[in-house]
């Protein structure tokens, strides 16, 4: 309804629009408005004074003491999963740091791999190949419509239970060893990750350079260009193949109870990151037709007329449009993907919500400061990203004459 | 006007705070007089012989008829009992915060508990210590065979602590698998995902009954830690913290003089032993210096039997967990229960 009316206004009665340099609406006297602000922060802030008094006399009254020097006190358990060194004698502060390390670890990779597996979707299901958009209608169906704790059990009681047990497990070449207890596969020896990492670099910064100079400047790719991608990733991957050569891999390896050397990766942490992936990929999918679908089908006649390939069309026509439209939806997505994180603690991966909210409460009854650092924690992540959001779709956004 | 406008608004907005601060800040055994019923937060119902819920939703178990018998005790009546499931990492948090009257949760006394959480311990009903539960299969015969084994655990709970404790001393190494429900544990524990569960004995012998097949599983013979296990109540009424420990003490003070659940009515009415008769209300006014009825324990005793019933009807011989009482007999039998006279 309001648009119908501003549109008739803009059109039809431009010199009844309210001209803000002009005439300056004067109808209020400004110093109500800031009286009104004032009264309303100072409102706020009896509020919280009146809420933190309220705590501390409570707090006084059962005899509990606040602070937050426990973070300094020795936690005396032990975390199966960390990025840090983690040991039983490590302190409170340390078992926090690393809750929020193991957070921002599974929370940033399931965030890429749910966009990407959300992009083919997406794709998929405005691709003209009728099979491919059924199977992605399907899945998008059958996952968005489900909770995600579902999908999470699931994975971990069917799927991941169900692997053989760690005696039996389903050896890959006597390198990769799949079971109930984890994934093993093998890991450069201790201090040659970095030469790994370093030779994984080298290589993918000299493909990129590579695409880049190649890069086609025309909208029809000649044999030439297309040669020089393939030398420079056929570089690229002798490069990485050197540097693989030049680490001494250790390989998982029997004994006793369990595997020992190479590395692991744990089932709660699998079961999770399935489960973050599969259900955020079925939203992410929506959004990724919602925008490529708000793309006129008109722009995309025309640049076929001009004898573009599709290939093209969707990369720099389609897509720039559309990302517009998907960034602010997709930022809700990710919100949504770093709190739903914490539902590692219902399969029992060392998230912040696990070791800290859970373990460091109970043993510490220090409720309040960890409830608060722990929500600060979720507050600046999503916040950050929203900022984030707000800067890529101010630079993109359309700019007005 | 407009003040009383903003005072309002102001009270609503923190009435959130409010609300628990008036039920913490007045004494729980008046609380519980008033409402007529007492709020007991047990186990989430799974804990075989300690609080289980049945099929038809009643609940059974030895902590379950704890809370009958402090009820009993301080209304006369052990089914006016509110029963409020809670995970372990919930438990103290919702005591603290009066949602609860009292823990009967297999909630381990140490001393930061005792001093920083603001909680008390009402004495100690069973004497525990932490185990391991494994899988016969695997072979293991003592704890120290576990280096570099995977180990399920509670998340939250003092065997957590333990057995960082116990690795650590031992100079083995071992991987935590920490989840916040026993159930979880065990599911790990059956299928292959972790090779011990821990927790206290008591507690393993009846969770072995929640597995598919509880014979293939076994509990190692080490004991690492003590786990005196009792229940808890805030430190805000000294009064209701009494009730609750001289409740203990009924039912260990009964079975040591041989009162049970079919004959304390008739020993009421008849005995003649002086310290009987003071404890059975038939003498002096002892109900009344806990501010509670001076038959409180003929009533304790009626709705659970003495400590030696209990213990056989929901964790001994007469129970499908069927646990030896190992040091939870009477101190003339050698064991740790002992309790003050009435006098």
């Amino acid at each position: 309804m309001a648009d119908v009316v501003s549109n008739v206004t803009d059109s039809g009665m431009p010199s009844q629009r309210p001209s803000g340099t002009r005439h300056p609406p004067r109808r209020q006297w400004p110093w109500a408005a800031l009286a009104q602000q004032a009264a309303a922060i100072a409102l706020v802030a009896v509020a919280i004074t009146y809420l933190g008094a309220n705590i501390t006399r409570n707090l006084a009254a059962n005899g509990m003491t606040g602070g937050f020097g426990f973070l300094w006190q020795e936690a005396g358990f032990a975390m199966s999963f960390s990025l840090i060194d983690m040991s039983e004698s490590s302190t409170y502060g340390r078992v926090f740091l690393a809750g929020v390390l193991n957070t921002l670890f599974i929370a940033g990779l399931s965030l890429v791999t749910a966009t990407i597996l959300g992009l083919i979707v997406g794709f998929a299901r405005v691709s003209a190949a009728r099979p491919l958009s059924l199977a992605a209608t399907v899945y998008v169906e059958a996952l968005r419509n489900v909770p995600m704790l579902l999908i999470l059990i699931f994975v971990q009681t069917v799927v991941l239970r169900s692997l053989p047990v760690v005696r039996e497990a389903i050896s890959i070449g006597d390198a990769v060893y799949v079971s109930n207890r984890g994934v093993y596969f093998p890991w450069p020896e201790a201090g040659q990750d970095l030469r790994l990492a370093f030779g994984a670099a080298s290589a993918g910064c000299l493909c990129l350079a590579a695409a880049w100079v190649l890069r086609p400047r025309t909208p029809v790719l000649k044999r030439r260009d297309l040669a020089g991608v393939f030398a420079g990733m056929l570089l690229g991957v002798i490069l990485l193949g050197a540097a693989v050569a030049q680490v001494d891999w250790q390989r998982p390896d029997f004994q006793g109870f369990d595997f020992r050397g190479g590395a692991k990766m744990m089932p709660e942490f699998a079961a999770l990151l399935l489960a973050l992936t599969l259900y955020n990929a079925a939203f992410i999918a929506e959004i990724v037709r919602a925008g490529l679908q708000s793309v006129d089908r008109g722009q995309i006649e025309a640049a076929r007329a001009l004898g573009l390939r599709d290939g093209f069309i969707q990369r720099r026509i389609v897509l720039p449009q559309a990302l517009r439209l998907m960034v602010p939806p997709l930022t809700n997505q990710y919100v949504h993907l770093i709190k739903a994180s914490s539902l590692a603690t219902v399969v029992g991966f060392p998230d912040l919500v696990a070791v800290f909210l859970g373990t460091s409460l109970n043993q510490t009854g220090r409720a309040i400061e960890i409830v608060m650092m722990t929500a600060a924690v979720y507050l600046t992540l999503c916040l950050w990203l929203g900022a984030l959001s707000a800067a890529w779709n101010a630079r993109v956004s359309l700019k007005g004459r | 006007m407009r003040l009383n406008r903003t005072k309002i608004a102001l009270l609503a907005a923190g009435s959130a705070f409010l609300l628990p601060a008036a039920a913490v800040a007045g004494p729980t055994l008046d609380a519980i007089k008033d409402r007529g019923e007492l709020n007991c937060g047990v186990s989430t119902g799974t804990s075989i012989g300690k609080s289980t819920l049945d099929d038809q939703g009643n609940w059974t178990g030895f902590e379950a008829d704890f809370c009958r018998a402090v009820a009993a005790a301080i209304l006369g009546d052990g089914t006016k009992v509110n029963f409020v499931p809670l995970e372990f990492k919930n438990a103290f948090t919702s005591l603290q915060s009066g949602s609860v009257d009292m823990l009967a949760r297999s909630a381990t006394w140490t001393l930061s508990r005792d001093t920083e959480f603001a909680l008390e311990w009402a004495g100690i009903y069973i004497y525990d210590g932490q185990g391991f539960l494994v899988s016969k299969a695997s072979g293991i015969t003592s704890a120290r065979e576990l280096a570099g084994a995977s180990i399920c655990v509670t998340s939250g709970t003092t065997t957590e602590l333990n057995l960082a404790d116990y690795f650590r001393a031992n100079g083995m190494d071992y991987t935590p698998i920490t989840v916040s429900s026993p159930d979880q544990s065990i599911a790990n524990l059956e299928s292959g995902r972790c090779d011990a569960y821990t927790n206290e004995v008591g507690g393993l012998a009846s969770y072995r009954l929640g597995l598919s097949d509880p014979d293939a599983y076994t509990i190692l013979a080490d004991v690492i830690s003590k786990e005196p296990l009792g229940p808890v109540v805030r430190e805000d009424d000294q009064q209701f913290e009494d009730v609750v420990e001289w409740t203990r003490h009924a039912l260990v003070i009964a079975e040591e003089f041989g009162v049970t659940q079919a004959n304390v009515a008739e020993m009421a009415a008849t005995t003649e032993k002086p310290e009987l008769r003071r404890f059975l209300g038939a003498e002096g006014e002892f109900g009344a210096k806990l501010s509670i009825p001076n038959d409180w324990a003929v009533k304790v005793i009626q709705t659970t039997g003495n400590y030696g019933e209990l213990w056989e009807r929901t964790l001994g011989s007469k129970s499908k967990a069927n646990i030896g009482r190992g040091v939870n007999t009477l101190w003339s039998q050698g064991g740790l229960l002992y309790a003050p006279p009435v006098r």
